[in-house]
């Protein structure tokens, strides 16, 4: 490991462990999760046409969140509830857009009515697992990690982390212009040589591996990927292309930001789903009396 | 490239054929108006030739080609759509609205290279709309959208242009100005243009050719002046019709206009 001398201090072995395997991997998880959420948000945002819809809202938080918290309940090992709660966030979106397609409508209205259904229904099955879960053991640690914290964060954790929103944000990236594409609505974005489901179903498995990736290392941690995408586009406008960036930018930043913010309140590490809903809500509202409608 | 349509029939239900049977020639380098009542089958049509609706059967080509064994890419450089309406989820400039139409020529993970964005603003050199670029599409007027929208499609180089109702809600002046450009865009351009629309004065002050189209099948067809008549007028919409003839106009024309007569359906 390389000393860190470059603050003129002479440092210990201490203290490079201290950065290297409690800060740095801290910093690049905020980073990766971050961004990665407010990628999602702007790409689900764009191909359901909906400025309100974010992995929280569709439904893929809840999912991955029983998931992993069912998996915790088993005490299975780390990759078991990454990859539990990556299936049950994809089983979440589809009921979603199960639930949408069968009410036959098309308004934005309906995605919006599937999400709260499949967010209660997961919602639910927590809270059944939260009972079966042993109070002395189990259950402090799926109720922290439900609230979001980046505090169990470990080097290991970036195993998982970092290829799968590598592998999400690199597909989110290819299909860029097709994305855009789907802005214009299914019948146009055809006629104009994109197929708008195979688009969708590319765009919904990557935005959902990088959100349900995220949710089973830190926990629910919503907002970011609602607000972001929207400040990312007052920041430089809606073309998916650039928004992407501007949006990772955006979401590593702010995550680490409120993180660092957390670690600095001495009384008591607020959890950080705690810290983003309480900063998010109010940015929310500004954005949507600033303009009325926050999306045009 | 000319249009051939053949036996083409299509339905939204079993046993409920929309369009039946349906066998069409159309030229190229001329526009060709489709009429028809609601619900006559004029959008179901143009839907089909978009390749948005699976035809029953029958074929659809294009030079040749069946448009309807064709994949969603390859059909798209062969026939472009121009919406009545256009409602983007995010507030893009009109460059970009514009720029969409090249998006399925480019490969995976591709960016438009200087080619496409020559195309951009020579489609948009030809709509008369360079000034309108930057600006947001949702701010345009009805006209300026149409005509955006008709820059897009143009980007897209296909030959065959689509377009649904293109006067639908614009006021007199951005009609006449719209029927213009397509006219001109027809004899400049050589596409083959296929307008479906409400209004047979349209037809007659834009078009080389006429569709009535009654049930979902083709009522009459030919030469706008000579398809467009009382009698076919009265068979189409169910009501008694006068073809009147201007006096010569300031602008050199003399037009006819289509006028339903009050009174009892025919």
């Amino acid at each position: 490991m390389n000393n860190l001398g470059f603050i003129g201090y002479e440092t210990k072995e201490t203290h490079n462990s201290i950065v290297f395997l409690v800060r740095l991997p801290r910093i690049l998880l905020a980073v990766l999760i971050g961004g990665g959420l407010a990628c999602s948000g702007a790409a689900f945002q764009t191909i359901f046409r909906n400025p309100l819809v974010s992995p929280d809202i569709l439904g893929v938080s809840a999912g991955a969140g029983f998931g992993a918290a069912l998996a915790m309940l088993y005490r299975f090992p780390q990759w078991l509830v990454q990859l539990s709660a990556l299936s049950f966030g994809l089983l979440a979106v589809a009921l979603t857009l199960i639930v949408a397609k069968a009410t036959k409508r098309t308004e934005i209205t309906v995605t919006l009515l599937g999400g709260i259904v499949v967010t209660a229904l997961f919602g639910a099955l927590v809270g059944v697992v939260k009972i079966l879960a042993d109070p002395w053991n189990t259950l402090p640690s799926i109720v922290f990690w439900l609230l979001g914290s980046l505090g169990r964060a470990a080097p290991r954790d970036l195993l998982t982390v970092l290829p799968a929103t590598a592998l999400g944000l690199g597909l989110l990236f290819l299909y860029r212009y097709r994305i855009d594409a789907l802005a214009a609505g299914d019948d146009e974005a055809k006629t104009m040589g994109v197929e708008p489901q195979r688009v969708r179903l590319a765009v919904v498995g990557a935005a959902t591996l990088v959100t349900a990736v995220g949710v089973s290392v830190c926990g629910m941690v919503g907002w970011i990927g609602l607000v972001v995408p929207h400040l990312a586009r007052i920041w430089g406008g809606p073309a998916f292309r650039s928004l992407l960036i501007r949006s990772f930018a955006l979401g590593a930043i702010l995550t680490l930001a409120i993180d660092d913010l957390i670690r600095s309140i001495e009384a008591a590490e607020l959890p950080l789903g705690v810290m983003t809903a309480l900063l998010g809500t109010p940015i929310f509202l500004i954005l949507l009396l600033r303009s009325g409608r926050i999306w045009r | 490239m000319s249009l051939t349509i053949e036996g083409l029939s299509f339905g939204y239900r079993k046993n409920r054929p929309i369009v039946e049977g349906l066998d069409l020639l159309i030229p190229e380098g001329r526009v060709t108006a489709l009429l028809g009542s609601n619900g006559a089958g004029k959008t179901t049509l143009l839907r089909l030739l978009l390749g948005l609706l699976r035809p029953w059967k029958g074929t659809i080509s294009l030079g040749g080609l069946d448009l309807t064994k064709l994949s969603v890419a390859q059909r798209s450089r062969l026939a472009a759509y121009v919406p009545q309406l256009s409602d983007p989820a995010f507030p893009s400039p009109v460059s970009e609205i514009v720029l969409a139409a090249r998006f399925s020529t480019l490969g995976l993970g591709r960016s438009p290279t200087s080619k496409d964005w020559d195309e951009i603003t020579e489609a948009l050199e030809l709509m008369g709309i360079t000034e309108l670029a930057d600006r947001p599409f949702l701010d345009l007027s009805g006209g300026e959208k149409r005509k955006a929208l008709i820059a897009r499609a143009l980007a897209q180089k296909a030959q065959l242009m689509v377009l649904d109702e293109p006067t639908a809600n614009l006021d007199p002046a951005a009609q006449a100005d719209c029927l213009n450009t397509l006219k001109r865009l027809a004899e400049r351009s050589g596409r083959t243009i296929i307008m479906a629309s409400h209004f047979p004065d349209h037809a007659l002050w834009s078009s080389d050719l006429a569709v009535l189209l009654k049930d979902g099948k083709v009522l009459a067809s030919g030469p706008v002046q000579q398809t467009i008549n009382p009698d076919n007028l009265s068979a189409l919409y169910g009501r008694p019709f006068t073809v009147a003839q201007t006096e010569r106009l300031p602008d050199g024309r003399t037009i006819r206009i289509c006028v339903p007569l009050l009174g009892k359906s025919a």
